[in-house]
């Protein structure tokens, strides 16, 4: 399977916003959603941006990046703009958030 | 009756959240909300009653027939939306899981079709039963593993505050509740292998029956009608054990 056009986006987006090379960008892109055991070829937008937020951070800060936060935050505001769909059909997180009687 | 209590709690659990998710679907129009609705409802209240009906209130007439055939079939249609399910929900774009869920349905059909034209009559179990009893283990199994599966998944984002506790916990009471489906079919199958006919369910399986039904229904009212202090309770658990990241 081939990356999803979200995980394209968002690891160019970073190469473009840093001084990681391609390589390293995209390493760190799926060394965060490997650690929340997303698939590149498939995570949703809504799960991309929650990475960006709570765990890409750390990662560029560990990779060196200067102003990772603010980086992140661009990040964040550019992917949201997009309004990229991704290939993910509905998750079943999504799907029992639905059914649950809260 | 020990093991008709059990049972009937899981049929009471199971009629309330099946027509929730029912009632659900029409404003949602969610097709797993159909299937999980329509599984839960065949193959626990719906199917067993109408089975129940014909050998209670019309023994011996064609009338028994007609709710003995129209039970299974009701029964095999709850299992056939629970293995669309499965694929739908926990492996949506999987050649393999569309496949097996293919096959489930397609063998229960004609299990289905071979137990109503050739009935065990005499008590002892023919192939056909088997193969249909298997099958519908096989289906509950099936689920029970995904949802599980899934469940461990989101345990780990549980801990990165990239999941809600809540939905997780719902994964693991779904698992349950299935996985206590599966077992209890696969100890009355068991049973039944093992009786000479016209001998009766000993107590022992009938307490274990008992306690599969209980623990199914427990399943059930934990992932979709959760108390507000379980859900309290998995909030705060989820907050302590968070990772802090950065």
């Amino acid at each position: 399977m081939t990356d999803s056009a979200i995980f394209e986006f968002v690891a160019n987006e970073l190469e473009r916003a840093t001084s990681l090379g391609r390589p390293a960008a995209r390493a760190a892109v799926r060394s965060v959603l490997e650690r929340a055991l997303f698939d590149p070829e498939s995570v949703s937008a809504d799960q991309m941006q929650l990475l960006i937020e709570r765990l890409l951070p750390s990662r560029l800060r560990g990779s060196g990046v200067k102003d990772a936060d603010r980086v992140c935050q661009q990040l964040a505001a550019a992917l949201a703009t997009q309004g990229l769909a991704g290939d993910a059909p509905e998750s079943p997180d999504e799907i029992f958030g639905r059914m649950i009687r809260r | 009756m020990l093991g008709i209590a059990g049972i009937a709690v899981f049929f009471a659990v199971g009629l309330i959240v099946s027509a929730r998710l029912i009632a659900l679907w029409r404003r949602s129009l969610g097709l797993p909300e159909l299937l999980a609705g329509l599984g839960l409802l065949g193959i626990g209240p719906l199917g067993f009653c109408v089975m129940m009906a014909g050998l209670m209130l019309f023994a011996d007439t064609t009338l028994a027939s007609v709710c003995r055939v129209t039970g299974m079939g009701l029964q095999a249609l709850g299992f056939v939306a629970t293995a669309v399910f499965t694929w739908r929900v926990f492996r949506p774009g999987s050649r393999w899981a569309r496949g097996l869920s293919t096959a489930i349905c397609v063998s229960l059909g004609l299990t289905f079709v071979a137990c109503a034209l050739a009935p065990n009559r005499s008590g002892a179990m023919l192939l056909h039963h088997h193969l249909d009893v298997g099958l519908k283990i096989a289906c509950l199994g099936w689920g029970a593993l995904e949802s599980l599966r899934y469940w461990r998944v989101t345990q780990r984002r549980v801990a990165l505050g990239l999941a809600d506790p809540l939905v997780s916990a719902s994964f693991l009471a779904w698992g349950i509740s299935l996985g206590a489906g599966a077992l209890g079919f696969a100890l009355i199958w068991m049973a039944l292998a093992a009786l000479a006919p016209g001998e009766r369910l000993g107590i022992g399986v009938q307490l274990a029956l008992s306690a599969c039904g209980i623990a199914a229904a427990a399943g059930l009212y934990f992932a979709f009608l959760p108390p507000k202090a379980y859900a309290r309770w998995l909030a705060t658990r989820a907050t302590a054990r968070t990772v802090v990241v950065g």
